[in-house]
């Protein structure tokens, strides 16, 4: 019995993930709606192997059993976390990303650009003063730099194409308002306008905020 | 729980949650397989000369167009219903990067540098059929084959005859589905676990060496055991900073050859012929990377 029942396992954990909204923390928006198909039939294929009741020693080994609870319990007990600073470090916080693809000018009001857009746009025009002014609104999260200022800091988010595997973090370089000084690691909303200052040698588009606010991490944290 | 451990689960569950869809529709497709060609006529389509078979078996992943952990039970039932182990396993090596979507995916990543997409295809296609060739000289191909599954499939086919099709299909579908899934979660367990260790700027240092770059990268994709669907992505992320035949090399290589593509073959075949296939594909890689960077500018 315990294949219908791993199986039934699976597809309920990955119909509740769906159900909860919980995908986006793994896998990139395309592969939501195949997880839950997925979900579903092993959710079926597991209730008509139930039913069929075969004899015992049809069962999967110990070792594979074992092997397959493993995630199962970590799906289900551990609450999801989108991945943060450790993974930020471990990867690679460029102050000046490489382009990702063809640079396509983003079209739009700055105030609704996200931190893949405003990167994109610094690429499509490596002038920083024809920057300065245009106002910035971004959610993301707090990494601090060595390579910057005492107390400014990149808030950043990670560019996935497929899954958390691949994740990819990007980060704007932040000079905060005076008394603000959020932790490594949290999510914070940025408010300000677009400034030029030296960075790491280099004169950079920055983001000169006006507040700093903590904030939840978004409902899909990754950009895509 | 610290901010590592937590990210090390959460790309572990990542990559199983986007291959289990993969594997799923490989199980299905296998087990439609196992019912439709239940006739002792089996393969017969297949062309009778050495090379005209085994190359029509590197287009046969045109019709699969799932990655590595998909193709693997459909490898298997094929090697059950007769076709020769050779063939399967140049089914196994072309299948994952010589199929549309995957043509696909690599043009939308490199429209700047289309002939990345001819030699990614290209090389597949050489490398796939010319370890075809390799193995089918082999004397006794059933020695290839992993002894433990050979016996069971063999229990396998004869059993259960007095079940309806619908049970049949979901019992075979689920005894698949458990043995490759356990082995998947040891895959996506290694991937996560190099993911969370290794820094990768240790990597990026060696971008440029026309040798150290491709070796930088194939051992890149066996490490990150991404799916073929969407590696041609991540190759992306390195574009600027690596050699073009390092990338190549990584896109060749990476769905031939990786972390879960090696636990999943090693159901099928000997650990034997695995590591002489391993050994072979990674050498012809490595030449073809070194050729691109010194000949093609």
């Amino acid at each position: 019995m315990t294949a219908p029942l791993l199986a039934l396992g699976y597809g309920a954990y990955l119909v509740q993930a769906y159900a909860r909204g919980v995908l986006y923390v793994y896998i990139h928006p395309i592969y939501v709606l195949p997880a839950l198909v997925t979900g579903l039939i092993l959710v079926a294929l597991g209730a008509v192997g139930l039913a069929a009741r075969r004899r015992a020693h049809d069962g999967p080994s110990w070792t594979a059993t074992a092997l397959l609870a493993l995630p199962l319990a970590l799906g289900f007990l551990l609450p999801p976390a989108p991945l943060g600073l450790a993974s930020a470090a471990q990867r690679g916080l460029d102050l000046e990303p490489a382009a990702s693809g063809e640079v396509v000018p983003v079209a739009g009001p700055p105030e609704s650009f996200t931190i893949k857009d405003w990167i994109n746009t610094f690429q499509a025009d490596p002038e920083p003063m024809r920057h300065a002014g245009k106002p910035v609104r971004v959610t993301g999260f707090v990494v601090k730099d060595g390579r910057l200022p005492e107390g400014w800091f990149l808030v950043a988010r990670f560019i996935v194409q497929c899954c958390a595997v691949d994740a990819q973090p990007i980060g704007l370089v932040v000079r905060p308002p005076a008394g603000a000084s959020p932790a490594g690691g949290a999510w914070v909303a940025v408010d300000g306008v677009v400034d030029v200052a030296e960075v790491g040698g280099e004169r950079r588009p920055i983001v000169g905020a006006t507040t700093v606010a903590p904030t939840d991490p978004p409902a899909q944290p990754y950009l895509y | 729980m610290t901010g590592r451990l937590q990210d090390g689960v959460t790309i572990f569950l990542g990559v199983l949650i986007e291959a289990i869809p993969f594997l799923l529709l490989g199980v299905l497709v296998s087990q439609l397989l196992a019912r439709v060609s239940r006739s002792e006529r089996g393969f017969t389509w297949l062309p009778r000369g050495r090379l005209a078979s085994l190359a029509s078996m590197a287009g046969l992943g045109a019709l699969f167009p799932v990655c590595e952990c998909g193709n693997v039970p459909v490898a298997r039932r094929l090697v059950t219903r007769g076709v020769p182990v050779a063939a399967a396993m140049v089914f196994l090596l072309s299948a994952p990067a010589l199929n549309p979507v995957v043509a696909l995916s690599t043009w939308a990543a490199f429209r700047e540098e289309p002939s990345i997409v001819l030699y990614r295809l290209g090389f597949t296609f050489v490398i796939a059929v010319g370890v075809g060739l390799l193995l089918s000289l082999h004397p006794r191909p059933a020695a290839l084959l992993n002894p433990r599954w050979t016996k069971a499939a063999a229990e396998d086919d004869g059993a259960h005859e007095g079940e309806g099709p619908v049970r049949r299909f979901a019992r075979g579908a689920l005894a698949e589905f458990v043995e490759m899934g356990a082995v998947l979660v040891v895959g996506a367990a290694l991937a996560a676990l190099v993911q969370t260790v290794v820094p990768r700027q240790a990597l990026l240092g060696i971008g440029q060496g026309p040798v150290v770059s491709v070796a930088a990268m194939m051992l890149l994709a066996v490490a990150l055991s991404v799916c073929s669907t969407v590696d041609a992505f991540v190759a992306l992320a390195y574009a600027g900073t690596f050699t073009n035949g390092s990338l190549v090399a990584f896109l060749v290589f990476g769905p031939m050859i990786d972390i879960k593509a090696i636990l999943l073959m090693l159901t099928i075949f000997s650990a034997r012929a695995v590591a002489l296939v391993a050994l072979v594909v990674a050498e012809a890689v490595f030449l073809v990377g070194l050729g691109l960077n010194y000949f093609a500018g």
